[in-house]
């Protein structure tokens, strides 16, 4: 019997469920059990299938590895892309469960399938410029999601999409540059020119400062889960596209203009994301800038864990999406139950939803990296990291700037970063104290319901899975190395 | 048969260019939809035909429909909102020009400030085409391209209803692909990147409908004064 290619299970199957979850999108308990069996299925194949060899699977051979061509273009499935898929399925599961008890909108499964279809495709082209395109047209489809049928505002959903479009043109530029440069040495100085417009372009995609505005939009626009969804799978994926094509030409990350543009763009991600979040009088925008400075401290990681900044990031890119979920998971609770997320009409909502309210303050005190929570391992680690190359005293910080051509400005780099950190932390732990005390109010709200009990439970246990990876974060250390070796080989 | 092929090879060349800057030039200038969108569609056939220099025709071909059929997503859209009385159409008795308030005091969205704006970006254009000279592309392309780019990112700064902000998104990704087809041959990556502009059009006019389903039309003054 011929073997199931492995690239046509991951491009097919989520593809084949959206057609179904269309079919049976008014039923939701049908649509969200299909969609999560089908995205809990691939993230199992991914995490449990060998690459290099058949494996069989309810006794039918599965080739995960074999290459297959579809329309004259070669699919592949490398180590790298099969965790990455784990990482986005997996997480797409929880969201699925999620969205059963509080409705997302009914074009939630079937539009987010589609488009885990398509990250599937990104990740089996192999190609950068490809890649890159097939990307966008996923973008393309998360308007019609983050909208969900209602018309509140379309900014956020507007930002998204254009972003991501304007990025195209720039990151196609510099996949052409870099190729140039590797075909002919007279071309050679292509490649330092290439890192502009792939610094714009990523810019645009990883929402980067001044091109961040789109997530606090979006997470006040979306439904929560679908704001949670983008910010975990689709920004995973962005991440996916940029260390692709650091990997893929031959600029790496050891390249001081790389390592000191990551650096800038990190700490001004996490200081504006963490000082916009003390400020905001709603916990949608909150959720959105809270995120926002966490992958500012994700992108600190790279260059502070030095030889192990992927790890560390990858470390962090979990800790962060579990956290957002959770603050998305009870959000999403507490905006259907007393019908807005403003914290000036949320008063005595904590003690008619108080599952939902310590799910929403955990999440976003684990977003600030904040002690007994899932965030606080890499946060710790990334702070620390960040500490050593600021130290003067440091001999690991004496090291690098010997070698590097600007001591005085890295050091100072890293002193700034340090200080960004401690603003991000603080700014959302302020926001959350705002909100909190805004919940604590002594309104009776009898008018509402009581909290809704599946939903509270799945929330509770995403607080028990949060607390357990502040007190074990090794939970996650086997799967990130094998990822972060996986990477190396890309 | 060689008159027609004449015909088509001159209208490929400066005619091609020159109706491009215009088309740019009303996409930006206009706040009519339907002035914005034969605008646009023009803008498909004419980089099509300025495409043909150096790609496969059957390829310029394809691009071509693929802009006909996005103006037409996006026609059907601007219709169907005017029909249940959208923001779609100006405001009546003020004095206007191409659909734009023409007075100072119009704001982002007047007559004026578009003006200036166009000239001053017109002059940093040629500054930067003088600095840089293109090797691989011919410069009237390349000049075009840019033209499109940043008429297309300025419109986007100025606009921020979906209705408007579609004809400039998709001008700003025809100036990149007049350059990137001619470097970058593969139909794998024109069938992706005429996928992607289809899509779009379809995201937009989705917003675009949501969008007027909230607005009454006395509040897209006030939605553009946010922009």
């Amino acid at each position: 019997m011929t073997p199931i290619p492995g690239p046509f299970i991951v491009l097919a199957l989520p593809l084949l469920a959206a057609g179904l979850t269309y079919l049976v999108r008014r039923w939701a308990l049908l649509a969200a059990l299909l969609s999560a069996i089908t995205t809990g299925a691939i993230a199992l194949l991914c995490l449990r299938l060998p690459l290099d060899r058949s494996a069989f699977v309810f006794g039918q051979e599965v080739a995960f590895g074999q290459p297959v061509v579809i329309v004259g273009r070669h699919l592949a499935l490398d180590p790298a892309g099969q965790m990455w898929l784990a990482f986005a399925f997996g997480m797409t599961t929880v969201l699925y469960l999620l969205a059963w008890r509080v409705s997302q909108g009914r074009s939630f499964f079937p539009f987010s399938l589609i488009m885990l279809g398509l990250y599937s495709l990104v990740v089996l082209l192999q190609n950068f410029p490809l890649a890159i395109v097939a990307f966008a047209i996923s973008t393309t489809l998360a308007a019609f999601i983050i909208q969900a049928g209602t018309g509140i505002s379309i900014r956020g959903a507007q930002r998204y999409l254009v972003v991501t479009l304007l990025a195209v043109p720039f990151l196609l530029t510099a996949a052409w540059m870099a190729d140039q440069s590797v075909l002919s040495t007279a071309n050679a100085e292509l490649l330092r020119s290439a890192l502009l417009p792939a610094g714009l372009g990523f810019a645009f995609l990883l929402a980067m400062f001044p091109f961040g505005t789109w997530m606090p939009a979006v997470a006040a626009d979306a439904p929560p889960i679908v704001a949670a969804f983008i910010f975990t799978a689709g920004q995973a994926m962005a991440l996916f596209l940029a260390v692709f094509f650091l990997q893929s030409s031959p600029v790496s990350l050891g390249d001081p203009a790389v390592i000191e543009t990551i650096l800038l763009a990190g700490m001004i991600m996490a200081a504006s994301g963490g000082v916009m979040a003390a400020v905001q009088r709603d916990f949608g925008r909150l959720l959105g800038y809270a995120a926002l400075s966490s992958l500012g401290i994700l992108l600190l990681a790279f260059p502070g864990g030095g030889s192990r900044g992927i790890e560390l990031a990858m470390l962090h890119a979990i800790t962060r999406a579990i956290s957002i979920t959770l603050m998305a998971a009870s959000l999403a609770i507490v905006r259907h139950w007393s019908t807005t997320d403003e914290f000036d009409k949320l008063g005595g909502v904590a003690r008619r939803l108080p599952i939902a309210t310590l799910g929403l303050v955990l999440g976003g005190l684990a977003l600030a990296g904040f002690p007994f929570t899932a965030g606080f391992p890499t946060h710790w680690a990334i702070g620390r990291a960040t500490w050593n190359w600021a130290w003067p005293i440091s001999t690991l910080a004496q090291n690098v700037t010997l070698d590097a051509g600007t001591p005085e400005l890295r050091q100072w780099m890293w002193i700034l970063a340090l200080i960004a950190i401690v603003a991000s932390s603080l700014g959302i732990i302020i926001g959350m104290i705002r909100g909190l005390s805004a919940m604590l109010g002594s309104e009776t709200r009898e008018e509402m319901a009581k909290q809704p009990l599946v939903a509270s439970l799945m929330v509770a246990a995403l607080l028990v899975l949060s607390v357990a990876l502040a007190l074990y974060p090794q939970l996650f250390f086997e799967p990130v190395h094998h990822a972060a070796q996986a990477l190396s080989l890309f | 048969m060689e008159a027609l092929s004449d015909i088509f090879a001159f209208m490929a060349g400066l005619p091609a260019i020159v109706g491009l800057i215009l088309t740019a030039l009303i996409i930006f200038l206009t706040s009519d939809w339907r002035l914005a969108q034969t605008a646009l569609l023009v803008q498909y056939v004419l980089a099509g035909l300025a495409l043909t220099r150096f790609i496969r025709v059957e390829v310029a071909v394809v691009k071509i429909l693929i802009g006909v059929l996005a103006v037409f997503i996006l026609y059907l859209t601007a219709r169907r909102i005017q029909e249940v009385g959208g923001p779609l159409q100006p405001s009546e008795g003020r004095s206007r020009f191409l659909g734009l308030a023409v007075r100072w005091r119009a704001g982002p969205l007047g007559l004026p400030l578009r003006l200036l704006a166009i000239l001053l970006v017109a002059l940093g254009l040629v500054l930067v085409f003088n600095a840089y000279q293109p090797v691989l592309v011919s410069p009237d392309v390349t000049l075009v391209a840019f033209w499109l780019g940043a008429v297309g990112i300025l419109g986007l700064v100025l606009s921020s209803e979906p209705a408007r902000v579609a004809p400039t998104v998709l001008t700003v990704m025809t100036g990149f692909d007049l350059i990137y087809a001619s470097l970058e041959p593969s139909l794998a990556m024109a069938g992706f990147l005429g996928a992607l502009v289809l899509l779009s059009a379809l995201a937009f006019s989705y917003l675009a409908t949501v969008h007027s389903l909230n607005l009454s039309p006395a509040d897209v003054d006030q939605d553009e004064g946010r922009s």
